[in-house]
């Protein structure tokens, strides 16, 4: 017994080895890929490529495209409706925003989009999103549509079993800030006060 | 380009060998926790034996309140309940189940927030009251999961149920109802009707 565990551990000490050589190998590239990006002049690499073009089906069962986003702010964020506390939570605030900014509120685009498809279909999104502000557009799609947006925007979605057979969703659950131009301006998050978040808001639809 | 891909590849592999040695680990991890929740299981067993004889003093010491939840908006199918526990007893205690009027089942969750993701996991063996300490189920942390809702909670209807624990079994307990996107009770408003207060402040015993 005890020869096998210390065959694991030397085992493991070799992996871990391993692993150490792989990341300072990983590090050593990913610095000289700034250093280059840097004397180019180019934003963070990835950075450019954060988001991306999607077609999805929105809450009255009409095919959204990216594309209508093109040349104004909008605000993403990912939930389920099979949520307690933080997707409802986050859908209230963001009809509070939306009403505090006033007449620049139809400026902006606020989407929610679905990390649970299977269950969130266009009808249950529409029942749902009936109780906030309409011009909150709800999406679905395929698992695979989903798929592809929730990597484009380096979500985290991952399935959680429960004890009566049912499941539940891990996600991401920040608010990314979109500009007109299509690139990522800041984030909302949940731990930041309310003014925080609709000065953030407010300077997104003030410049356009 | 071609620093891309080598970095791509080598990421590939440092990922791989990490996965290799995180699940070596948590086989190992496994074999422990099993172990623990063996030796758990029987410490409780014996806890329980002790405390046939003052069942009735177990529960004097474990008080309920503020119980919440919020109003959902249409085809919601979960909710999320909050309550505060107080032990002032010498025994600790654990809060194993709960029944809400409107929902088929209830789990005890522990929710988290780390960089931005959102976690949720059911709170395994129950959620340990410790003896002179207070525990808030409360937003962002653990909480009662309403599963399968089958009415709406609205707002300022208070909604009924339980809460089980491991000692001083069974207490019922009133939910009162604040609006979508309250962050406490405070959120409930003073509508619940009179004589019920905040709906939570009201407790019995029952067996
Ligand atoms: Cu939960």
């Amino acid at each position: 017994m005890a020869a096998k565990v210390s065959l694991l551990a030397r085992i493991r000490l070799v992996l871990w080895g391993l692993v150490a050589v792989a990341a300072v190998v990983v590090g050593a590239l990913f610095l000289g890929q700034m250093q280059e990006a840097a004397r180019q002049g180019a934003s963070l690499p990835g950075a450019a490529r954060f988001g991306g073009d999607f077609e999805l089906v929105d809450q009255n069962s009409k095919t959204f495209s990216s594309d209508s986003l093109k040349g104004r702010p909008y605000a993403v964020f990912f939930g389920f409706t099979h949520c307690p506390d933080i997707c409802p939570t986050t859908l209230f605030e963001m009809t509070r925003h939306l009403e505090a900014l006033g007449p620049k509120a139809d400026r902006l685009q606020v989407l929610f989009i679905t990390v649970d498809p299977a269950r969130d279909t266009p009808e249950q999104l529409q029942q749902y999103l009936s109780a906030f502000d309409p011009r909150i557009v709800g999406l679905s799609g395929s698992e695979a549509q989903i798929a592809d947006v929730a990597k484009k925007y380096r979500i985290v979605a991952e399935k959680v079993v429960t004890s009566d057979g049912s499941y539940t969703m891990n996600h991401t659950a920040t608010v990314f800030l979109f500009d007109g131009k299509g690139a990522l301006t800041s984030t909302l998050s949940w731990e930041e006060d309310e003014k925080t978040r609709q000065a953030k808001l407010q300077r997104l639809v003030d410049r356009g | 380009m071609q620093s891309i891909k080598l970095n791509g590849v080598a990421a590939a592999v440092a990922g791989l060998l990490a996965t290799v040695v995180v699940a070596l680990d948590t086989a190992a991890a496994c074999e422990k926790h099993d172990k623990a929740a063996h030796a758990q299981t029987k410490m409780t067993r014996v806890a329980d034996a002790g405390t046939t004889h003052n069942h009735a003093q177990s529960h004097a010491g474990l008080s309920v309140e503020k119980a919440w939840t919020r109003a959902t908006p249409p085809g919601a199918k979960v909710a999320g309940g909050f309550v505060t526990i107080t032990n002032s007893g010498k025994e600790p205690d654990k809060l194993v189940g709960a029944s809400f009027a409107l929902s088929k089942s209830v789990e005890v969750h522990e929710m988290t927030m780390t960089d931005g993701v959102m976690r949720m996991n059911e709170v395994e063996g129950g959620l340990a009251i410790a003896p002179g300490t207070s525990v808030e189920l409360k937003p962002g942390s653990y909480h009662l999961m309403f599963m399968d809702l089958t009415g709406t909670p609205k707002e300022s209807e208070p909604v009924k149920g339980t809460l089980r624990f491991e000692k001083a079994g069974e207490i019922a307990i009133e939910f009162a109802v604040a609006p979508i996107g309250a962050k406490s009770i405070d959120g409930a408003g003073g509508n619940t009707p009179a004589g019920h207060g905040h709906g939570g402040h009201e407790m019995k015993h029952q067996h």
